[in-house]
């Protein structure tokens, strides 16, 4: 078993124009996170293929990190197998996931301090870099605001539970997150919704979340997968 | 119910996928999902298209995901409860927190998500 801690893990993809907001909004959140005990946490960067734009802004961040910065090369293969190499390699009891894009919150490192056993879901907030769609899963409010509701990838678990699902399924290019949680569902895991923000996401006009009709149709293959199970 | 014509229309807060005769509908207000019998997949692809005439061979079938919401009709006011659900549909539940946690539930007739 690791030992108790968190392992906050980044796919990184030609992130260079965000990768250090959210760099720091990790260290941010380390520091003002309202715990008892400090907690023992590690941001793991997974560089999906070349990328050295990023890498040298990790590189430049890295000493101003609240906590270790780990950066790990791998081949182009996609984020839900960049996700599984960081799962792979975390050192502690305890993972999440916050994408390049995004932002962490205090919120989240403070209910992951409890160090359940079981899976942890809070809401987003959505901040518009640039006009366009609402991602998937939001709720609009016109064109100022977007109501924060649950949001699946800011997930909080056992490294070990998830290891033992063998993380994400690789062959899904959309869904994978839903395809996960379902999977802990089944595994028998509790996963309790909180109403704390877990994640800042930002729209920047590349999110794949705009797909709506692959999402979509993500969802009902996910669905009959999963029906006579 | 005592009719000639029987009008259905998708039912505003579902959506659904159908490959051949496997239908699958969402109801993305309750989160729970619907695997539809063949009969029932068709009078859900007619009324997915706008509002459908039901053949009366399906008249049952249609009652049923009318009672269940699936689909609307004008006439639902005067149906009473009809008999075994599986001749339409075979419901789930156990994943209804999930679904409503995702994206699907912002899906509706004018595309998805949904702005207030």
């Amino acid at each position: 078993m690791n030992p108790l801690g968190l392992s906050i893990i980044t796919p990184v993809f030609k992130s260079e124009m965000t990768i250090l907001r959210a760099l720091q909004s990790v260290s941010t959140a380390w520091s003002a996170a309202d715990t008892d005990m400090t907690i023992p946490c590690e941001h793991i960067l997974v560089l999906d293929g070349p990328d050295v734009e990023s890498e040298s802004i990790a590189e430049f961040f890295r000493p101003d990190s609240s906590i270790p910065l780990r950066i790990v090369h791998k081949a182009h293969s996609g984020v839900a197998a960049s996700r599984n190499v960081g799962i792979g390699l975390a050192q502690y009891s305890h993972v999440t996931f916050l994408d390049a894009d995004d932002e962490i919150t205090a919120d989240r490192l403070a209910h992951a301090s409890r160090f359940l056993p079981n899976a942890l879901i809070g809401l987003q907030s959505v901040v518009y870099d640039t006009k366009s769609r609402p991602p998937i899963g939001t709720r609009a409010q016109g064109l100022t605001g977007v109501q924060p509701n649950r949001y699946l990838m800011s997930l909080v678990a056992p490294t070990s539970t998830i290891l033992e699902l063998g993380g994400f399924r690789e062959e899904l290019k959309l869904g994978e997150d839903l395809d996960l949680v379902v999977r802990l569902r089944k595994l028998g895991v509790s996963i309790d919704f909180v109403s704390s923000i877990f994640t800042i996401r930002h729209v920047t006009g590349r999110n794949i979340s705009l797909d709506y009709e692959g999402t979509k149709s993500a969802i009902f293959s996910l669905l009959r997968r999963f029906r006579n199970q | 119910m005592d009719s000639r014509i029987f009008s259905v229309f998708r039912g505003k807060t579902f959506i659904g996928d159908r490959i051949g005769d496997d239908t699958i509908v969402i109801n993305t207000k309750t989160g729970a999902y619907y695997s539809l019998t063949p009969a029932a997949g068709v009078v859900w692809e007619n009324a997915e298209n706008g509002a459908s005439s039901v053949p009366r061979d399906d008249w049952d079938v249609a009652k049923i995901m009318v009672l269940e919401g699936i689909l609307v009709s004008p006439a639902h006011s005067q149906m009473a409860e009809t008999g075994d659900a599986s001749i339409a549909f075979v419901k789930y539940t156990e994943m209804a927190d999930i679904l409503l946690a995702d994206p699907i539930h912002e899906v509706d007739a004018e595309g998805w998500p949904k702005l207030l």
